[in-house]
């Protein structure tokens, strides 16, 4: 009992040892890297995939899976910014864009949760209809905003108390959620589902109440995120939330939330992103190229979910020695 | 005894599987604060009448009163609030969650109303509580993976006392519980007792019965056979009263003198059976008897080389094999007809073509490249031979009958040319008329020469199939009967 309980504090001790190590290697290869600036810089990039990865948690948490939340922030950022540039003020505008997300991961919620529909195909469907009407809407422009509250928001200079505003608003969702997850009954249905549908089922607890609200928190999360990063360039196109979905499954998985779900959590997640975000910072900074990134990227993800197997295989191993005492 | 007096009683239930009907009009009265025994072979129909019970299936027909009172609708929801819970024997709890956050699951205590905020501290302190009532002296934050299956079986019994059971259904509670841990749960059950709940309590070991139970209900083919106080129920009696079917003459068999021995097995052991020793010769039918969960499945499926096996060593055509695999058993001419037919026995998104060849790949395409004609051809046979009976071999196997179903898998292994045959529960799941037409697909391969073994919890028919029975209980051979010698009860009691 004992041993496990040590492997276990191992299991997020590594991550973090492993986000150190990574820190000490950049700040010697890469001049600059620990400078205040890069520091802000870092946790700023961190907030966006961290918003989005939040939402991913809870989804993957139910063992289920999320693929539309790169398009909804794509066809979040053109509705929104589509009403900005026609005069609408910005709390309609923001509004009309999280709806987007809204209805999305009501969609994806029904789907799943009430017609039982596979989580993957539904979500890869709603991807591509995400995508598609984001390029419908702007015709594959670039949608310019010119707004200055949208501005206001994204732009370098809008800090608060030291610290840029993305990162209060990551920090507040991240909190929030943080709370819901582990204190609150809501937050304790979820694992329960994720665990053992049968189990949760027979304990009288409705599950597809489960699935179609992590998955509205998932859209929502993402046309935040979707919001935040039109506000960076003040426009909006149909491709900016490309590839964000795997980030964030990335994120989660490395963060020790299994696809399996019942487990895991939103403290992984936030040492996953600041993980994959070091090292898409640091490896900017050595000169590598993007290309090469994802390489890198790749192989630190494989890294990470084989030391989970491996923990895991020696998990049931002694389950079943118990069984034969 | 009046009717008022029980707690718990069930009149003339009834309930059906596609057609068929596994339980018949069913009486059964549980007193309060009494311990009843609930015993059968496998299949007699306990399980469906207990989840009948505690909500998880709908009754057809019956009535269900509790205190007396009519229940009108009988849900897992409705079941809890009158106190009627379930242990299963595959527990359901939550691995990753605390002991008592799997105590209070879906019932977690409330701080806050608006933001429905959890109360850690008094889930905690309260599960300590109802833990300490049970003797368990252990921090209610512990991981339920962390803990031993006696530990979680506590566990479950926690959960029941939680929701203040009177009525506490016990599912084979000690099927993997140690000598010592069983001490404990009968503790537990003792001091349940004492509160005035009631308990149901299924085993298949009657000596345990003996000592825990007050009185004992025996089932049968879905018939509620008696109901004995244990005292007036003696081990033999309950025995005979456990079996008892018909045997009728819808096998046919016909006996031959055995040839040369096919498998020979020799101190096989894994961790879920041990020491195993059998044979199986040309021209027999061989049968492994025991209860569900004696290791039959286990051994099988080792000498087929889908599961390990850590000692001993397995003889197939007279070669010695300490170690095997799928792809050297099929080589050899080894089938298995797996119990679970539609998800190891066919693909049942295939067509009956494609699954009758689905062994025999190698040896009909030669060269690689797949030939319809062939194919074609080579089901066609089958489907004659068999009597699989559809329109076409076109037909996806999801659609056909399981019986149909069954013969599509021998088909499969006769057209890979096999000798041996491994059938596992060959007639589950398959209604009357079929099961006899598997019976004869049977007779008729032993007469050709093959050699079968075959694993069955239907008496009548291993009796009325078999050359040699061989009995398991616990992951070891306890009897070795002919067929001239075997009885159902002289089976059954070197089964439990």
């Amino acid at each position: 009992m004992k041993k496990t309980k040590l492997l276990k504090g191992k299991e997020g001790l590594g991550l973090l040892v492993g986000i150190i190590v990574l820190f000490i290697f950049m700040s010697i290869f890469a001049d600059n890297f620990l400078s205040l600036y890069n520091m802000h810089n870092l946790l700023k990039d961190t907030s966006i995939l961290l918003i989005v990865a939040v939402g991913m948690t809870l989804v993957i948490l139910v063992a289920r899976i999320d693929m539309s939340v790169g398009s909804t922030m794509s066809l979040t950022a053109i509705v929104t910014t589509i009403l900005l540039r026609d005069g609408t003020h910005i709390v309609p505008a923001i509004i009309a864009g999280i709806l987007c997300g809204v209805l999305i991961g009501l969609l994806n919620g029904y789907l799943v949760g009430v017609q039982k529909l596979n989580h993957w195909v539904t979500t890869f469907a709603t991807l591509s209809l995400g995508k598609g009407l984001a390029l419908v809407i702007c015709d594959g422009q670039i949608i310019n905003a010119n707004s200055d509250h949208l501005k206001a928001i994204g732009h370098n200079s809008s800090v608060f108390l030291g610290l840029h505003v993305f990162i209060w608003i990551a920090a507040a969702i991240f909190v929030f959620m943080l709370y819901v997850l582990n204190k609150t009954k809501f937050g304790y249905k979820l694992y329960s589902v994720g665990g053992s549908e049968q189990t949760a089922t027979l304990a009288g607890m409705k599950t597809s109440t489960s699935y179609i609200s992590v998955y509205i928190i998932s859209g929502v999360l993402a046309s935040i995120a979707g919001i935040l990063l039109a506000s960076k360039a003040n426009n909006g196109n149909a491709t900016i939330g490309d590839g964000y979905e795997f980030n964030a499954i990335a994120t989660v998985l490395i963060g020790g939330t299994p696809f399996a779900g019942g487990r895991g959590g939103l403290t992984g997640t936030l040492l996953g992103a600041v993980l994959i975000s070091t090292l898409k910072n640091g490896l900017r900074f050595i000169g590598i190229t993007p290309s090469l990134q994802f390489v890198i990227i790749g192989v630190v993800i494989l890294i990470v979910i084989i030391v989970d197997v491996v923990f895991n295989e020696r998990r049931k191993l002694e389950e079943i020695r118990r069984v034969e005492q | 005894m009046q009717e008022k007096d029980y707690i718990l009683e069930v009149k003339n239930i009834c309930k059906s599987f596609y057609g068929v009907e596994v339980l018949h009009n069913v009486d059964l009265g549980i007193r309060p604060g009494e311990v009843h025994a609930l015993v059968g072979e496998n299949g007699a129909g306990k399980s469906t009448l207990m989840k009948i019970i505690s909500g998880v299936l709908d009754k057809d027909k019956g009535e269900i009163l509790f205190e007396g009172k009519p229940v009108e609708r009988m849900d897992v929801n409705r079941a809890q609030d009158l106190g009627i819970s379930i242990i299963h024997q595959e527990f359901n709890l939550l691995p990753y969650r605390t002991i008592a956050q799997n105590i209070f699951l879906g019932r977690e205590p409330v701080k806050n109303k608006i933001l429905r905020t959890i109360d850690d501290d008094e889930m905690n302190r309260r599960s300590k509580e109802l833990l300490g009532f049970l003797g368990m002296e252990i921090d209610p934050r512990t991981r339920v993976g962390n803990l031993g299956i006696a530990q979680q079986q506590m566990v479950e019994v926690t959960k029941a006392i939680a929701v203040d059971s009177k009525v506490m259904i016990m599912d084979e509670p000690t099927a993997t519980l140690t000598k010592k841990e069983i001490d404990m749960l009968f503790e537990t059950i003792r001091k349940l007792k004492s509160q005035g709940v009631s308990i149901i309590y299924i085993s298949h070991r009657l000596e345990e019965i003996k000592e825990i139970a007050d009185r004992v209900s025996v089932l049968r083919d879905g018939y509620l056979i008696e109901t004995l106080n244990i005292e007036d129920a003696p081990q033999d009696l309950i025995i005979k009263l456990m079996v008892g079917r018909e045997i009728t003459n819808q096998y046919n068999r016909e006996y031959f003198t055995p040839g040369e021995e096919i498998l020979r097995v020799e101190n096989l052991s894994s961790y879920r059976f041990n020491n195993i020793n059998l044979s199986v010769r040309r021209n027999e039918i061989v049968g492994i008897s025991g209860l569900v969960g004696a290791g039959r499945t286990e051994v099988v499926k080792s000498i087929f080389g889908y599961d390990k096996f850590e000692k001993g060593s397995v003889y197939l055509f007279g070669k010695k094999y300490n170690r095997l695999n799928t792809r050297l058993t099929t080589g050899l001419g080894v089938g298995l007809i797996p119990e679970d037919r539609k998800t190891e026995g066919v693909i049942v998104t295939k067509p009956i073509r494609e699954n009758i060849v689905h062994a025999s790949l190698r040896k009909l395409f030669k060269r690689g490249l797949l030939d319809k004609e062939v194919e074609t051809r080579v089901a066609e046979e089958y489907r004659e031979k068999l009597n699989i009976v559809t329109n076409s071999i076109n037909k996806l196997v999801q659609f056909l009958s399981g019986g149909n179903q069954q013969k599509v898998v021998v088909g499969k292994w006769l057209c890979a040319e096999c000798d041996l045959l491994l059938f596992d529960e060959p007639t589950r799941g398959i209604d009357v008329g079929a099961r006899e037409e598997i019976y004869e697909i049977m007779n008729e391969l032993a007469k050709e020469g093959k050699a079968i073994l075959m694993i069955s919890s239907d008496m009548p028919e291993l009796l009325g199939l078999c050359d040699r029975i061989y009995v398991m209980k616990d992951g070891k051979i306890t009897a070795e009967f002919q067929k001239e010698e075997a009885t159902q009860e002289k089976i059954l009691a070197h089964s439990i």
